[in-house]
């Protein structure tokens, strides 16, 4: 076992022990399904999964399911061989299926998991489901609202688990954080700030010897298949809004445009949308992929605090004086003679932004192992054995959907968008 | 009323604790309620007073506020009465500050600090294009002043912005401000600010001082936001009291470090029981301190988000040294008005600085020792 399989199994064993979690798992029920005790309850039991589109985060997938001890990888399906080929030597006994259709009528499948191009989520989730196989489906959810909501009628129609990859709800200082946030801890929240700078193409490698395979290897540029940063990269930050609020966005205005990365593609390298709350509070989802300065960010500003989800960092607005004073007390209290730390230039509050803010989850391992994706994985995964729907899990990943498809129509149309009544669930 | 803790778990060194926001900084009094003031309510009580009597000071000295003594004065142009005894006595002291600090204390050092901005050698530097270090030398030996005057010369009108008027009466050229002591008047120029940021706090130390010692209380830590250090007697379970920077200062990367009396401590730290308290400490981890005992301690340097906010009375432009200062000795007011000279002043001038302080030491420490 490598270092990061070790990394992994050491995370979903660590949210155990992590006390505060377990208030936080009250406040978001879909949390509950992935704790160690939610898995132990699966004892002796597996999921047998086949796994739809192992690309690059469909591999992920995988490399994550290998270190769950209740799942197990029996398909895999692909119709671009080279990752088909990459999945299979990962996972040796698992059946190899180049038509998603036939991977559906394999009886040893109990879930699937979609990780193939925006266009095929709707028709794939759709089918599986009427497959009787419960489905864990990447986000955006689909290409348009209209299928979005037909994905959430067919799950409550077949009784089947539904579940769309929005990670950050199960990144546990996200939850944490958004606990405190709605607690009122940080006073009301004033704005929703999400951005993501890239420097690069966004593209993908296309073998020399195959130039046909352009359009099917680079989707993420073309509107056939996606409607490019905001389905592929807003859905997370947008959903960071309405669970920090409470609230579902009524409008939206965007504007989008190709600036840099003039190379046939379809889709902008830049966009900008701002969304509208019901109480007026703004939530600006922002993306560029020709500058990477300011990087990807996620940030929750309320009246007392700013909260950086990604920077697992609190930085109050009044900055708090820490000296040395209290540890001094506690060693006179007992018996100690210390020393203590506070000489420095003055402390100002009025000049002291807080510039280091406070810690939301202590030890939170950075990188891909730290943002939920395991716990999302171990949550399905348990989900299939139980055949239990993770509560309110679809429905945060519904409207982080349905919110980047408002945004995209904003941009495309030059208009306002408004929450249609009819994408309520 | 700010915060307040009362402590009796150590049934040998009780405490009392209290801490609220003041002077756009924090202050902070832990001391020990023996001497009369052993209960609860006392202790609570003589925090009341400090808090009261420290806010009462802000009133006073805080420029930016309307209200206050001296945002009015600065506000003022001409000749006005200046309001209050404590006022009054600041303006004097400042004045014997600056003058023994070589002009680089100087309580009107913010005056036309816009012209200094703009490209001007400061109101005192002249006109010479000569190289900063240089201007300053000229500027300190062109100014005269009399280091060996007595304190506060009685007549009226002398002694103005150090130097003595001439026949007619006319004060130093430059100076943004004179005080006429008979009528305990000041009169200021166009573009002069007084500001008693650098001495305020260690006022304030005094005053608590005074308060606690009525009291009856012998042993006392006051900090006021980091900067300015007063202990009073000794920690109840030591022989003085000890502060450490906020950050640790390893010994072994102290190479810019010039000390006359700091102290080092580490692993001979001694719990009350005689035990080692820090286990495993080894020489290598040993922290800069400075002790405390009847004694105060002030800390200049660039802000804590690293930025410049001392300016160079001599030259008008911000103090840029490359090193924190720490003063010690007796006075809380002496050692605020010093730490900020010393900063200010070039390093070639520290002795001579110091010298007209008897009893204060100071300790230069490499800016990222006190971040």
């Amino acid at each position: 076992m490598n270092k990061d399989n070790i990394n992994r199994r050491a995370f979903l064993e660590r949210l155990g022990s992590i006390g505060a979690l377990t208030a936080a798992a009250g406040a978001f029920p879909w949390f509950q399904s992935c704790t160690p005790k939610a898995t132990d309850e699966t004892k002796g039991n597996v999921a047998r999964l086949g796994i739809i589109g192992p690309g690059s985060r469909g591999l992920l997938h995988i490399r994550h399911l290998l270190d769950i001890d209740n799942a197990k990888i029996v398909a895999l399906c692909d119709n671009y061989p080279a990752n088909l080929e990459k999945a299979a030597a990962l996972v040796p006994g698992a059946k190899l299926y180049t038509d998603w259709r036939k991977l559906l009528e394999d009886k040893e499948v109990d879930g699937v998991i979609i990780a193939t191009p925006l266009h095929l989520h709707y028709e794939m989730t759709i089918a599986a489901l009427e497959a009787g196989k419960h489905v864990f489906c990447e986000k955006a959810m689909a290409y348009t609202q209209e299928q979005c909501l037909e994905m959430y009628r067919k799950h409550q129609q077949t009784g089947k688990v539904l579940i769309i990859g929005q990670q950050r709800m199960f990144d546990p200082k996200y939850l944490l954080a958004m606990k405190r946030i709605r607690s009122g801890e940080f006073g009301p929240v004033v704005n929703v700030r999400g951005y993501w700078f890239r420097n690069g193409d966004w593209r993908r490698e296309v073998p020399a010897d195959h130039p046909e395979l352009e359009r099917h290897i680079n989707w993420r540029l073309y509107r056939e298949y996606s409607r490019g940063l905001m389905t592929e990269l807003a859905c997370h930050q947008l959903q960071n809004g309405t669970w920090a609020t409470g609230m579902l966005p009524e409008k939206v205005i965007g504007t989008g445009n190709l600036v840099y990365w003039k190379d046939g593609r379809e889709v902008q390298d830049s966009v900008c949308c701002i969304y509208t709350f019901p109480n007026g509070v703004n939530m600006t989802f922002e993306s560029v992929i020709s500058n990477k300065h300011l990087g990807m960010g996620e940030s929750i500003l309320c009246k007392e605090a700013t909260i950086d989800l990604p920077g697992n960092r609190i930085y109050r607005e009044h900055a708090t004086y820490k000296s040395g004073m209290h540890h001094l007390i506690t060693d006179i209290e007992k018996g100690i003679f210390s020393s203590t730390a506070f000489a420095g230039t003055s402390w100002a509050a009025d000049n002291n932004r807080d510039l280091h803010g406070e810690v939301i989850l202590e030890d939170a391992v950075p990188g891909i192992e730290g943002d939920g994706s395991i716990e999302l994985m171990q949550t399905f995964c348990n989900s299939v054995i139980s055949g239990e729907q993770p509560k309110d899990v679809l429905e945060e990943g519904y409207y982080g959907s349905i919110l980047c498809l408002m945004g995209d129509d904003a941009i495309l149309q030059e208009r306002t968008v408004k929450m249609e009544k009819d994408w309520i669930i | 009323m700010g915060d307040f803790y009362f402590s009796e778990k150590n049934p040998r060194a009780p405490i009392a604790f209290c801490a609220f926001d003041a002077m756009h900084t924090r202050f902070e009094a832990l001391w020990v309620p023996d001497g009369g003031c052993l209960v609860y309510d006392e202790c609570r009580a003589l925090a009341e007073r400090i808090e009261s009597e420290i806010l009462r000071m802000d009133a006073i000295f805080n420029r930016h506020d309307p209200a206050s003594p001296v945002a009015r004065l600065n506000g003022s142009r001409g000749r006005v009465k200046v309001e209050g005894e404590e006022l009054w006595f600041l303006l004097e002291l400042g004045e014997q500050f600056r003058k023994a600090s070589l002009g680089y204390f100087d309580i009107a050092a913010l005056s036309n600090r816009g012209s200094a901005l703009q490209g001007s050698s400061g109101r005192s530097a002249g006109a010479s294009g000569a190289a900063p270090g240089a201007a300053e030398d000229a500027a300190c030996a062109s100014r005269e002043m009399p280091r060996t005057e007595g304190p506060w010369a009685a007549e009226d009108a002398a002694d103005a912005y150090g130097e003595v008027p001439g026949p007619g009466g006319a004060w130093a050229a430059e100076a943004p401000f004179r005080l006429i002591h008979g009528s305990h008047e000041i009169e200021t120029r166009r573009g002069c600010i007084l500001d008693f940021g650098a001495i305020a706090k260690g006022y304030a130390l005094e005053r608590v001082r005074k308060i606690l010692d009525e009291a009856g209380v012998r042993n006392a830590l006051l900090n006021f936001g980091g900067s300015s250090a007063l202990g009073m007697g000794h920690h109840p379970l030591g022989p003085h009291w000890e502060v450490r920077p906020a950050t640790p200062v390893p010994c072994e990367n102290s190479a810019l470090l010039h000390t006359e009396q700091a102290e080092e401590r580490g692993a001979d730290r001694q719990t009350e029981a005689g035990e080692s308290a820090e286990e495993g400490v080894t020489p290598k981890k040993v922290e800069r301190c400075f002790r405390l005992l009847d004694s105060a301690m002030s800390v200049s340097g660039k802000n804590r988000e690293g930025r410049d906010h001392i300016v160079n009375p001599i030259t008008g432009r911000m103090a840029g040294a490359k090193a924190d200062i720490v003063v010690q000795g007796r006075s809380a007011i002496i050692c605020e008005a010093l730490s900020t000279a010393l900063y200010a002043a070039p390093s070639e001038l520290h002795k001579e600085i110091i010298a007209n302080f008897g009893g204060y030491t100071f300790t230069a420490l490499p800016r990222e020792a006190l971040q």
